[in-house]
Formats: C-alpha cells, structure tokens, sequence
C-alpha cells in the first residue's frame, strides 16, 4: 500500500470511528434536511386549510342582496350590524363590512390576526370579488352588452426554459450554495483532526518521522478530508432531493397542485457536471484548510481558523446566489474563487452553462485548488509551522 | 552508528544548538541530559532529517539526514515523550498503520506483530482502541512501534514521560536488551537516575551547548560527585562561574 493510500485509510478510519462526525456530517443533514424543508410547509399549510375552512361571523352594515349569499359560499356568516367596526374591536365579529354611497370598507384586526388574519382578509376579498363580477355582468346583460366585452383577450404565460431546468424546480436555486456549505463543514473536522488535531495529540512528529515524504502524507490526509466533504454533500444534497419529495407528495394532493414547484430531478449530464465541479471545489477548500490548520496548535484554534475561513467564503456567496439570475453573464466572474464554481452549478441547473463557463470555472478552480494544496504542502514542509506549540 | 560533528542550529535570533560533537556506536547507549529547553529534541529532530540544520558531518547507520531523510527513518525507532497515539485505532491498527510505511508486505508484518506481541506482551493492547487503553498499554504499543521494522538505531526522546512506575521499568528493560542486541541507543531525558542505570556514556547539553561528553564514570570523577544528577549540576555551575 502507497503511503498516501495508507494515511488515507488511516484517517477515515478515524473519521468513521468518531460517532459524532458522522452524525453531524452524515446522518444530521439528510434528516434534517427534510424535516426544515417539509415540516415548516406542512405546518403552514394545515394551519391555513383550517383557516381556509374555519366559520367566522361578519358584521354587515347595508348588506346588499345577494352578498350573505356569496360570504356563505366562503364559510362566512354574514351578520347585519349597524356598527361593524365597533362589533369587530369589541370582538362580537372576526370581520366587518359597511356599504356605504358605492363605497365597501372592510375592517379587520390585521395586526393583531397575523396570517389567521390575512386568510380570513382573502376570503372577503374573493367573496367581494364575485359579488361585484355578478353585479358588473348583470349591468351589463341589461345594457345590452355581452359580458365577455370586458374580456377582450385571455392572459397565458408559457415557461420555454429547458425540461432540465424546469425540473431543477424551486429548490435548483439552492443547491450551489448548499453544496458549498456541506463541503466546507464535511470538511471541517477531518481537516482539523489530521493538522492541528495531530500536532496537539503529539502523532504528527511520529508520523513525520516514517519514511514517506511529507507530500504523500499530505495527499493521504487531503483525500479523506475531500471523501468526507463529498459523503456531507451527498447526504445534504440527498436530504433536500427527499425533502423536495416530501412537499411534492404532498402539494400534488392539494387542490391548487404546486407538485412542479417543488420538484428537484437532476439529469446525468448536471449530476456528473455538479460532481466535477464539488470535487474540484473541495480540492480548494482543503487545501486552504490544510494551510489554516497547519498554522493553529490545537484543534480548537483550528476549528476558530475554519469557522471564520466559513463566514468568508459562505457570505458572498449566498449574495452571489440571491442576485445571480439578475447577474449580466460576463465570463471573467467565473475566474473568481467560489463565485465561479458557484455561477456555473447555478448555469448547470439552468441548463445555460456555456462551454465558456466550465472551461474557465474548472480550470481556475483547478488551478486555485493546486495552488491551495501547494501552500498546505509549504506550511506542511515549515518546521517553524510543524513543531510550533 | 551515529556521528554528529558541529551540530548547529539557529531559530530566529536564538542559537537552540552551537556546534554539538558526538558519537553513539553500536551496542551503546548514549544518554543526551539536560533540562527542558537545552535542545535534546531539536538534536534528535536533526538527526532524523525533520528539521534543518548546520553540521560539519552528520550521520545515522553511515547515511547523512539531511540528504537521504527517508533511507535514515528506515534505519532508526524513534520514540517521543508525548503519547503520539490515534485515539480511535487499536492498537494493532497502529501496528499495521505504521508498518505499511516499512515496506512490509502483510504476512510478515503479521508475524512481526505477533512476535512483538511475545516480546512486549501486547495482550489486550492490540485490540483496544486507544481511549480505552491505560497508560501502560499505550506506552507498549509506542515502544512496539519504535521496534517493528528492527531498527538499527534507537533515539528515545524522553520515553518515560508519561509512564507509571511497571511501565517505566518495563521500558529501561527493553533498553538494556537493545543495547545487548547491539543496537547504538540515543537516549534523550532529564530524568538522570534514569540515565545513570543505564548509559555507558553521556552528554550534558546545556543551553545548547554540549558541556561534557564522556563516560558515566568519568563524569562524575571529574565534577567529585556521588551521583550523575550531582556531577551534572556541578558542571552547569562551573558553565555559570566561567560566563559570569
């Protein structure tokens, strides 16, 4: 066995063993990632289908004929009051309504109702709504006119965008930047355990002292961190794919359906695409963290380096993500560490990356990856850096 | 076996080393003394090739460090103070971890672990992982370590720092036989009883500079003492006395 191979297998059998990082790094994210994505939907949603369903009474002042009518249709009963304001602030009523020379006000306790509010808001609105429709059609039909006169053209929106990136759904968006977070922290811990970790433990003299250069004991430790980094990704990427299943299961039995909303299907060409793209990127990230923790004395001081070395990458880039589809398409952005990859998984799952686009982003995230793992290789070599404690 | 002529080193504005002189031959046992800070590590981090350093000549088993790092580790067992241990293998994971760098196929290094599991009596070691080791299973599996590829060469960096009394006296056992066995011991502590049992010569390293080099004997004829510990405080005196 290489002495690469050999520190490899050596330190993911630490990682493995350590029950903690595998939980944090491994189980957390597929588990949780669901259960962020679909339990705060599915607890809004059945809040507001009961709010949807829920009787509330309505004070009327003047009701006009043909509005209990429609406000019953919407499971609200309609009660003549000659005060709706006061009926709803002295809580007789959820809603109040007064018909007044042509004029309809509405009160509601908005601010204080929050979303049980804004439901009930909608359901007058549309029971208004329909009021008025059948009163402009009746005006109409005794005018003489065809009511379909105020409907002179029917609006129709039809997405072109590529099956691709239609199926990328609403969760496509996230994905580089999820992908750039579970690297950095599946990363985090095999980094700071094969650096700093071992010069605290006092292993990393002995393990300098076999005969293996040092840049072979580098790879080892930089491809078990890129193995973790990869299995968190998988995981988080695999938690949102369940997650987005979870709320499509759910939505398609709604009445509205939404199931496309909430889709996530990666075709192979983006799977492969994205994978290169993770690899390359986690060849980045750990050799910056290799560097970071060659330079703490302990794990705790590396785990400092790494928490901050997160903020920096992790804050543009979330920035690049909200404002990436408003973004003019200049190429030089991808030569740009983390924008770049970033830009082009966001063009992978838009299916309008450009060969343009993964020439310069793979291969600057190539050559910032090499330059990164040489700097870890230079503090790796440091003595000063080495046996500092 | 092992020739250090001129052994300089500098950290910064610090001098750690000033031109140290010394030798340690074939079934002999070298005890380098001296207190924290008097550069004992940073000698034996130049003499395995981990740390850079000036020498006018600089050997291990006749090849030089600073040219052929890899060929002198293969040559040499070394065991620090610290514990140095993966707390998540066993102990026979570490056996195998380390063996692999030895170039030995796996058949033999299964036999070798067995015999040094006779020797060094690794029992329930070999298959505890370290945080479930005590301090005496751990330290047999560090000097394991250090033996597993027959080592031409010992350099005990402080061996018994960490170790209880059985464990302590287990280690000066296996020492006493290496040197038996021929093997050149460089034997780094402050701990000189430790060293008065068993050098035959010794070096008094004092910040940075080698004040006496001689045998155990001669030693303490020449600073009157009863003891190693007596005769080497009266030689760092007598540095003291000359400097002021």
């Amino acid at each position: 066995m290489s002495p690469s191979l050999n520190v490899f297998w050596k330190e993911l059998l630490s990682f493995f063993r350590d029950r903690r990082a595998v939980l944090n790094q491994i189980v957390l994210p597929v588990v949780l990632m669901p259960l962020f994505m679909f339990g705060p939907t599915y607890l809004v949603e059945r809040l507001s289908t009961q709010a949807a369903t829920e009787a509330h009474r309505v004070a009327v002042r003047n009701m006009p004929l043909g509005l209990k009518e429609e406000l019953a249709r919407v499971g609200l009963l309609a009660i003549p009051d000659p005060d709706p304001e006061a009926a709803v602030r002295e809580g007789r009523a959820d809603a109040g309504i007064v018909f007044f020379e042509g004029r309809v006000t509405v009160y509601l306790a908005l601010a204080q109702g929050g979303m049980k509010a804004e439901v009930l808001k909608g359901r007058i609105e549309h029971a208004l709504g329909r009021y008025k429709s059948s009163l402009v059609e009746a005006r109409l039909l005794e005018a003489g006119l065809d009511p379909r006169v105020l409907e002179p053209f029917q609006l129709e929106f039809v997405d072109v965008s590529p099956p691709e990136a239609r199926e990328a759904g609403f969760f496509g968006f996230l994905v580089p930047m999820m992908l750039l977070m579970f690297i950095l922290t599946g990363a985090m811990p095999v980094v700071s355990d094969a650096t700093a970790g071992e010069k605290e433990r006092g292993t990393l003299e002995v393990l300098l002292a076999v005969p293996a250069p040092t840049g072979a004991i580098l790879l080892g430790k930089a491809g078990a961190a890129m193995v973790a980094a990869v299995l968190s990704t998988a995981s988080g990427v695999g938690g949102l794919v369940l997650g987005g299943w979870l709320l499509q299961t759910r939505s398609a039995a709604l009445p509205d359906g939404g199931a496309e909303t909430f889709s996530f299907r990666l075709g192979a060409e983006a799977l492969f695409a994205s994978l290169v793209t993770g690899v390359l990127f986690a060849a980045f990230a750990v050799g910056v963290m290799i560097f970071l923790g060659m330079l703490a004395k302990t794990y705790r001081e590396a785990q400092t380096y790494m928490g901050f070395l997160y903020m920096v990458l992790v804050l543009p880039a979330v920035l690049l993500g909200m404002a990436s589809s408003f973004l003019e398409p200049n190429p030089l952005l991808y030569l740009i560490p983390v924008a770049g990859p970033m830009m082009l998984l966001d063009g992978v799952l838009r299916a309008k990356a450009s060969l343009l686009a993964y020439v310069l982003a793979w291969g600057s995230t190539l050559f910032y990856a090499a330059a990164a793992l040489f700097l870890a290789a230079l503090a790796f070599k440091r003595e000063e850096v080495v046996f500092r404690n | 076996m092992i020739q250090v002529r001129g052994l300089k080193k500098r950290y910064g504005r610090t001098q750690v080393l000033s031109g140290l002189d010394f030798e340690v031959r074939p079934g002999e046992v070298f005890a380098l003394l001296g207190p924290n800070g008097a550069g004992k590590t940073t000698t034996l981090r130049a003499l395995l090739g981990l740390i850079r350093a000036e020498a006018q000549a600089l050997s291990i088993a006749g090849l030089d460090p600073r040219r052929s790092p890899l060929e002198v580790r293969k040559r040499v067992g070394y065991v620090t103070g610290g514990m140095g241990l993966y707390e998540r293998l066993t102990g026979r994971e570490h056996l195998i971890f380390f063996g692999r760098f030895y170039d030995l196929a796996a058949e033999a290094l299964e036999a070798r672990i067995a015999e040094l599991d006779r020797d060094f009596d690794l029992g329930e070691a070999l298959f505890r992982p370290v945080l479930a080791m005590s301090s005496g299973m751990r330290q047999k599996i560090l000097v394991a370590r250090a033996f597993l590829h027959r080592p031409e060469v010992l350099l005990l960096d402080e061996p018994t720092a960490a170790l209880d009394v059985f464990a302590r006296r287990a280690l000066l056992d296996r020492v006493e036989a290496e040197k038996r066995a021929g093997r050149a011991v460089l034997y780094s502590t402050h701990v000189l009883p430790e060293a008065e049992e068993l050098a035959d010569r010794v070096g008094f390293l004092y910040r940075g500079r080698l004040i006496f080099v001689g045998p155990l004997e001669e030693a303490k004829r020449r600073y009157g003492a009863r003891t190693l510990e007596h005769a080497f405080i009266q030689a760092v005196r007598e540095v003291e006395a000359g400097v002021a």
